[in-house]
């Protein structure tokens, strides 16, 4: 069977995250700073089961809790 | 073989484009994309799970089933008509079976339809019966609020029949089930409140328990991943769907995806997969089908179909 599509995170600038999560959310990158309110990128529960998706390719687990807390971009960065 | 079974939805639909006009940060296409659904069905007013199971029940005998033959009834519902009785002792008399049959309902989502196979598979093999009416009917529709825009967006209602007779036992494997009551809040529907979906909490639920089930089912039927023909899970959404099959490295070609027109039916995913499977000819004599249901509960379980 083929290789698994996610690759680890560990080792990746800030920068790559932000645009490696903007393209698994659909952001624009260049709009996007740790800074930046969640609430103004559409976020719901569709992308918080992507970045959970993410976070385990990263070999991090986030909780419900833990998710539905994050308020800016920076927080997701911090998990991950 | 295939299992005798079919599926019914209600006539009403909703559809994409009628969310959008109550989510409007959301475009069509975007629902479409996350969660793989264009449109799902929903029950009216006028009719309940009962009623959706009386249907498919019917359109099974059309299909060349005898009610008669009919000495067990197994009723999937998390949404029954009343407290007490339970709804399989009604849809007996409805479907003129005969009253030498038992009928008992059971209380399971999206892993109801496995739990259903393997109650069925023992209750023939046991000798307790010869032929089981395995039904699975929901309605979670009438559970959610108006603007819960994620499961609005992701649940639909639907009904399966199956005939469970003994050529049918013969073709399901052994079965892998599995229960955590300490996520039961996870998905609950409290009296007299709106149903709750912790959606990240189920993801990761979902992402721990399918390859650890995926590994016991392979180990319990003596069978190598590599050596099954398709996987056939409950019809979550897209995206889990997707996350499940790059995660466990199965290949597309041998992954199962069709809710587009229907949504999360919760029990009945997987027959309503199945029916679908067979029609498109990806399933053929001597194939190997893992099916697994996962949720609500929480609750789980697999086996292997031998086509």
């Amino acid at each position: 069977m083929g290789r698994n599509d996610f690759e680890l995170l560990r080792g990746f600038e800030m920068e790559e995250k932000i645009e490696m999560l903007a393209d698994a959310l659909e952001w624009e990158a260049s709009k996007v700073s740790p800074q930046t309110p969640l609430d103004e990128l559409g976020w719901d529960s569709m992308s918080m089961m992507t970045v959970i998706a993410v976070a385990r390719a990263a070999g991090k687990m986030i909780s419900g809790d833990q998710i539905r807390a994050m308020v800016k971009v920076g927080d997701i960065l911090a998990a991950i | 073989m295939g299992l005798r079974l079919e599926d019914y939805f209600p006539e009403t639909t909703l559809a994409n484009a009628d969310l959008v006009k109550l989510f409007p940060e959301w475009t069509e296409e975007k629902i479409l994309s996350k969660t793989g659904i264009g449109s799902r069905y929903v029950t009216s007013d006028k009719e309940d799970a009962l009623d959706l199971a009386e249907r498919v029940c019917l359109k099974l005998f059309e299909g060349g089933v005898d009610s008669k033959m009919i000495d067990f009834i197994l009723l999937c519902t998390q949404s029954p008509r009343y407290k007490l009785p339970s709804s399989a002792c009604i849809l007996q008399h409805k479907l003129g079976i005969p009253t030498s049959a038992g009928a008992l309902d059971y209380d399971l989502g999206c892993s109801g339809f496995v739990y259903g196979l393997a109650m069925a598979k023992g209750f023939v093999k046991g000798g307790i019966a010869n032929n089981v009416l395995l039904v699975t009917a929901e309605t979670y529709t009438k559970y959610i609020g108006e603007m819960d825009k994620p499961t609005r967006t992701i649940f639909g209602d639907g009904a399966t029949a199956t005939l469970i007779d003994e050529a049918a036992a013969d073709q399901i494997g052994e079965f892998v089930l599995g229960t955590d009551g300490s996520g039961a809040e996870k998905l609950i529907l409290r009296e007299g409140e709106r149903l709750f979906m912790d959606g990240p909490e189920i993801f990761n639920f979902t992402l721990d328990v399918v390859p650890k089930t995926m590994d016991e089912i392979c180990a319990k039927n003596n069978i190598a991943r590599g050596d099954i023909d398709l996987f056939v899970f409950h019809q979550a959404n897209k995206f889990m769907l997707d996350t499940i099959r790059k995660v466990n490295l199965i290949p597309h070609e041998k992954f199962y995806v069709n809710l587009k027109d229907t949504g999360n039916t919760v029990s009945s995913t997987i027959p309503i997969a199945l029916k679908r499977a067979e029609a498109e000819g990806r399933l053929e004599p001597g194939m190997k089908v893992m099916i697994m249901g996962f949720g609500v509960g929480l609750s789980w379980g697999g086996t292997i179909l031998s086509y």
